[in-house]
């Protein structure tokens, strides 16, 4: 993406790169989402926190099921409620919780401070309104622009995650753009009014391999231009481990490791994250011949939890673990675990 | 857009005359004899003339081809005749008395005339009707959809399944019931005579128009609400909704510019489709209030065996159907970007 670099946008590169331990830009506490079905209530998020550092690109990961999005989505209250309840917890932005804020207020962050990105480009654009329209829309909300102001803007933003001829292609239409494309236009739209923080809710999953590659790319690169702080939601190791500077490792609606990206990927220390881990096909030494995966199912997470989510499928579980759910264990500075193996008066 | 308009008008052409042809067929296979209403102390032989002189008792393929020769030729060359009379070309078209023109058998009067003369009642009720119909039902498919399984919506539901299921004759005479025997306020019955020139006879004309047009009007809603609700609710759980509150737009906004421009196009489409049966007039509705308008003419026409002017008004509906089909894509073709006719 070397073509980018529009001279309007080079100043923003002042706000500080590096992540340092300050004030974090969004802190989310004890997140509890749960949602009521026909069925009874699914807990689909259960005391989930984390905090995010300006510039920091926090790689959020876990198979499908496990809560990533809905974790990702009740920050900005963006599931229908109902059958979705956020029932505890709090989510700080520049100083306020993101969930007691009014509809008003929320709307201000949405789209303005808090950009997102949708897993598929395919349907997130709305397909009887132009590119352009859409592109202008938070701009004319947020910042107040005008018509021509929100045009010229509009423009230098297409040219920012590398779509030719961009003036051109404002009147076009989603469905005149290819895959790849349209999730540039997304990444457009979510950084339109400069936010301080991004959240990507699997942005490359619906995308081949290839356009993956360069969508990644692009993100990275506009994250060392801004310094806006990421969540980048995936179920893909691999994408993870290449920019991310955090992980957070999801299973049952819970963050079951939470660690620097080395710590995660040379010192495993839950059981989960070990087996995913495992389960990543090798490059070297021969081939075997068949991929490896975890046996058993994502938990259906029906009731609250009163036992470890992953005991069932966990090779090291024991007595404890299918009798008590663990707290999140401080394994070093740097990395945590919600493991009985990690308790101090554990017996193994 | 417009060759692709054109191509489909030109192949609209052999459709039509297929169908002028087997409607003229099954008219002529029908039972009914045109001298059938005729009083019983006619003798045989003079229906035999009656008959003859209407051309009854020729062939099947002649009389086919003269009513095309009168509608499509002859008709038309009259209104040119009239349109051009007094100016330059007024010369060219002028002999409408060698002329024949399409004739009903019961009044003898030519059958344009009449539906010209009976038109203007039928789109002021039925079409009125229309435009009361959609004016409620679009509004109440939003909010029925926005705040599905509420109250509003569980009521809308329910009277529009009264709406639908309840026929019009029923409601029809049950609101003249209520409203003209028992409350006096409106006629029970039309009166396509009234003038309208001032103030008051503007007011009898909309109270007599008032009963026809929200019978029909309740009718209508109830079916476009419905369909207008499904098509919101579709589009309510689309992604593109998702991404637009992520924008920070108003809900409003999010509601009446994202979701409802999405949510037009099937309804419009159904729309479209139906104006045809604005000229088919309501048959049943035109009856209960007297509105001698398309429908009335026609159930008149059936009654009496008067074959040139069911022939005529079946054709002309034809017509409407088939073109309004084209409207409907062409207007498909419009809202939704990404159907392109080329």
């Amino acid at each position: 993406m070397s073509s980018v670099g529009v001279s309007k946008f080079e100043d923003l590169s002042a706000v500080p790169s590096n992540v340092t331990d300050t004030e974090p830009v969004l802190a989310v506490e004890n997140l509890e989402t749960i949602f009521h079905t026909q069925d009874g209530k699914v807990h689909a998020v259960n005391g989930v926190s984390f905090s995010l550092q300006a510039g920091e690109l926090l790689g959020v990961v876990g198979e499908s099921g496990s809560g990533k999005s809905v974790t990702m989505m009740s920050c900005l209250k963006l599931l229908p409620m109902p059958p979705a309840e956020i029932v505890n917890g709090s989510a700080t932005f520049q100083g306020r919780d993101l969930l007691e804020l009014n509809i008003q207020d929320l709307r201000e962050v949405r789209g303005g401070d808090i950009g997102f990105i949708f897993q598929d480009p395919m349907t997130s654009l709305n397909p009887v309104f132009t590119i352009g329209f859409q592109l202008m829309e938070p701009l004319r909300i947020h910042l107040g622009m005008n018509k021509r102001e929100a045009r010229e803007r509009a423009i230098e933003l297409l040219q920012l995650v590398g779509i030719p001829s961009a003036d051109q292609r404002l009147k076009d239409f989603p469905h005149q753009f290819s895959g790849g494309m349209r999730q540039r236009v997304m990444i457009a739209i979510a950084l339109a009014c400069d936010p301080k923080v991004l959240f990507a809710d699997e942005p490359t999953t619906a995308l081949d391999v290839t356009v993956q590659a360069q969508i990644i790319e692009l993100v990275k690169d506009l994250r060392e231009k801004f310094g806006t702080a990421i969540i980048w939601v995936t179920h893909d190791l691999g994408v993870v481990a290449g920019i991310a500077d955090r992980v957070a490792v999801m299973y049952g609606g819970q963050i079951v490791e939470y660690a620097d990206v080395e710590s995660l990927y040379n010192n495993p220390r839950h059981p989960y994250t070990q087996a995913l881990l495992e389960t990543l096909p090798s490059h070297e030494g021969g081939r075997d011949r068949r991929l490896r995966s975890i046996p058993g199912q994502a938990p259906s997470l029906t009731a609250a939890l009163t036992s470890c989510p992953f005991a069932p499928r966990c090779t090291q579980a024991h007595e404890r673990c299918h009798a008590q759910n663990p707290p999140l264990f401080e394994v070093n500075e740097n990395q945590q675990s919600r493991c009985w193996l990690e308790a101090e008066d554990s017996v193994v | 857009m417009g060759s692709y308009a054109i191509r489909r008008l030109l192949f609209a052409i052999p459709t039509l005359l297929v169908i002028s042809f087997i409607v003229f067929g099954i008219l002529d296979l029908a039972p009914g004899d045109p001298t059938g209403q005729l009083p019983l102390t006619i003798p045989p032989e003079v229906r035999e003339q009656i008959r003859e002189a209407l051309g009854f008792n020729q062939p099947f393929i002649v009389r086919y081809g003269l009513w095309l020769q009168q509608f499509l030729i002859n008709e038309p060359l009259n209104l040119l005749e009239k349109t051009c009379d007094g100016t330059w070309c007024a010369d060219w078209f002028a002999s409408s008395e060698t002329r024949l023109r399409v004739t009903s058998w019961s009044t003898r009067s030519p059958v344009v005339d009449l539906i010209i003369e009976r038109t203007p009642q039928t789109l002021w009720v039925v079409g009125m009707s229309y435009v009361v119909g959609i004016l409620i039902a679009i509004p109440i498919g939003i909010v029925s959809a926005y705040k599905q399984y509420s109250i509003f919506d569980q009521v809308g539901t329910f009277i529009s399944m009264i709406g639908f299921s309840v026929p019009t004759f029923f409601t029809g005479v049950l609101m003249i019931v209520i409203f003209s025997v028992q409350l006096g306020w409106f006629p029970s019955v039309y009166d396509t005579t009234l003038v309208v020139n001032d103030w008051p006879s503007f007011w009898l004309q909309v109270k007599q128009m008032i009963m026809p047009v929200m019978v029909l009007a309740l009718f209508n809603a109830s079916q476009l609400s419905r369909f207008m609700r499904a098509s919101m609710l579709d589009n309510l759980s689309q992604d593109y909704v998702r991404t637009a509150r992520a924008k920070g737009v108003a809900e409003k906004i999010v509601l009446l510019v994202h979701v409802l421009r999405n949510s037009l196009i099937p309804v419009i489409t159904v729309i479209a489709l139906s104006i045809p049966q604005i000229f088919g007039g309501a048959i049943i509705t035109e009856q209960i209030f007297r509105v001698n308008g398309l429908g009335a003419l026609l159930i008149n026409g059936i009654q009496s065996a008067d074959y040139p002017l069911v022939q005529t008004l079946t054709f002309l509906f034809a017509v409407l159907i088939v073109l309004f089909n084209l409207i409907a894509d062409l207007l498909y073709g419009m809202l939704d970007p990404r159907i392109r006719y080329d």
